[in-house]
């Protein structure tokens, strides 16, 4: 899917749990980091709980995180792949999965204004 | 509807496993893994380079100190808290030799402490230096005891298989000093010089039984042989027999004109005695000493004693060092006091100072540590062998043990 500059994007990051993995929510959690980028752009960061600096992270439910990278962070993001880096914490273990999410974001020769 | 979704199965971060695992080295190439922009690593900075996480108990480290040398050393010993503390390290490098270029840069080598002292486990005997000069191989050899180390360092004679014997150290090693297990100098460097007399029983006891004119002859070794040496040995329960090294054989050893069997050991005692007695000044208890100028060996008490009176009872005896080498316009003195009480030997010292510090004052003094029982009296040097190292060192005391 390409996604021009200046659209926001939305995103569901959804939790499955894993082989001998202790962890079945994102309740078991303490903290979870999501970065999104293309290559060479500043780095989209979420986070749940909301923290400052980082954009906020919706809990649908307590195996579904959701997310919108605005406008204004799509419009100065470089065309690229777009990927997303999880980052999760419990207690003091960390844990981490990268995604390349299958959007591709691309140049708007329609500078709109937002 | 998103536009996309993520479905996340997390796996674990396995980044801390590795930086772990990356830090758990028993050898560490400081060179290699922290370089420099230029010059080289020594000791001190290259210590301080491992990162903490990396420091542990036993590592070893190596460095590149110039362009073809590099230095090897481990951590063996105190808290990782103490990592930069030198005593805590010790060379791993071996026999390697130190390059020396002077008699005077071969001395201050050897008083340098850091090159060589507590790097090793020392054995009963270990060779733990070796330094070339000019054409000459010196080793330095340690023998240690419960309370006292010994350090002999001369021109080297060694077994193909790199041991020595007794008899080559014996003969090889001109210069010694001795200092207590807790690194205090008891004897500076000074010249061994072949004895005059040897009790056998005393240099090499036997398990069980007496010595034999063979056995005792065979006991002394060859490089202690000289024109006119006097030994003694016990040849029964409560006899002794006395001979002198005579051309190419042993003799009697009797008094002159007659006496039968005595041992006329009176020569050898007038000598003890009058070196003791020339050598030893007398100091009063309540003087002051000026240290700039009070190098040299002292009797302490309230009225002069001849040699005699030096063993037995208890006596006080100060000896104020001085080392030129170590600053070229000021003397650094070390003054240690030993008080020798029925055989044994108690030291304390007094704190180094530089220049004139003026009197000894008592705050000024560590605390009394004994050194044992120590069966071999002291007595001084010969005047000739400390004229001949008065030409390498001349502010600083010597005297035999």
């Amino acid at each position: 899917m390409e996604k021009y500059q200046g659209e926001d994007i939305s995103f569901n990051v959804k939790f499955q749990k894993g082989e001998n993995e202790s962890i079945n929510s994102f309740a078991d959690l303490s903290e979870i980091t999501i970065y999104a980028y293309t290559d060479g752009c500043d780095i989209v960061r979420f986070s749940y709980p909301s923290k400052a600096n980082y954009e906020s992270l919706t809990l649908v439910n307590n195996t579904t995180l959701a997310g919108v990278i605005s406008a204004s962070k799509t419009k100065i993001m470089a065309p690229g792949f777009l990927r997303v880096e999880v980052r999760a914490r419990k207690n003091n273990e960390n844990m981490v999965e990268k995604r390349i999410t299958g959007i591709v974001i691309v140049k708007d020769l329609i500078k709109t204004e937002i | 509807m998103a536009d996309f979704d993520l479905i996340i199965q997390f796996g674990k971060d396995y980044s801390a496993g590795l930086a772990a695992l990356q830090n758990s080295v028993d050898i560490y190439n400081v060179t290699q893994k922290v370089p420099l922009q230029s010059g080289y690593y020594t000791a001190a900075t290259a210590r301080a380079a491992v990162p903490t996480a990396i420091r542990k108990k036993g590592l070893i480290i190596t460095y590149r100190t110039s362009d073809a040398i590099w230095k090897t050393e481990q951590f063996y010993k105190g808290e990782t808290s103490a990592w930069t503390t030198a005593d805590n390290w010790r060379s791993m490098d071996g026999l390697d030799i130190i390059s020396v270029s002077s008699i005077a840069d071969l001395y201050e080598k050897l008083n340098d402490a850091s090159l060589w002292l507590n790097k090793y486990n020392l054995s009963e005997k270990t060779i733990i230096r070796t330094f070339r000069f000019v054409q000459w191989i010196f080793t330095l050899i340690v023998v240690k005891s419960d309370a006292i180390t010994q350090y002999l360092f001369g021109p080297t004679i060694l077994n193909e298989d790199g041991t020595f014997n007794d008899a080559t150290y014996f003969e090889s090693y001109i210069i010694k000093r001795t200092i207590s297990n807790s690194g205090t100098v008891i004897v500076p460097w000074h010249y061994v010089d072949k004895p005059d007399f040897v009790n056998i029983d005393a240099f090499k006891p036997l398990a069980s039984g007496y010595y034999t004119p063979d056995t005792a002859h065979a006991a002394l070794p060859n490089s202690m042989r000289k024109q006119g040496i006097v030994i003694t040995y016990r040849t029964a329960a409560s006899a002794w027999a006395t001979e002198r090294y005579v051309g190419t054989s042993w003799q009697p050893f009797v008094a002159e004109g007659g006496g039968g069997g005595d041992v006329d050991l009176s020569e050898i005692e007038d000598d003890i005695e009058v070196l003791q007695k020339t050598s030893f000044k007398y100091l009063a208890s309540d003087t002051n000493l000026n240290m700039i100028t009070a190098l040299g060996a002292y009797y302490i008490g309230t009225a002069e004693i001849s040699g005699a009176q030096l063993t037995g009872g208890s006596k006080d005896f100060l000896f104020v060092v001085g080392n030129k080498l170590l600053s070229p316009t000021e003397k650094v003195n070390d003054i240690t006091q030993y008080r020798i009480t029925n055989g044994e030997i108690t030291m304390r010292k007094h704190y180094p100072a530089y220049g004139n510090i003026g009197n000894i004052t008592p705050a000024s003094w560590d605390e009394w540590t004994s050194l044992g029982a120590q069966t071999t009296p002291i007595a001084t040097m010969t005047e000739s062998a400390y004229e001949a190292l008065e030409e390498i060192d001349e502010n600083t005391l010597y005297f035999l043990t």
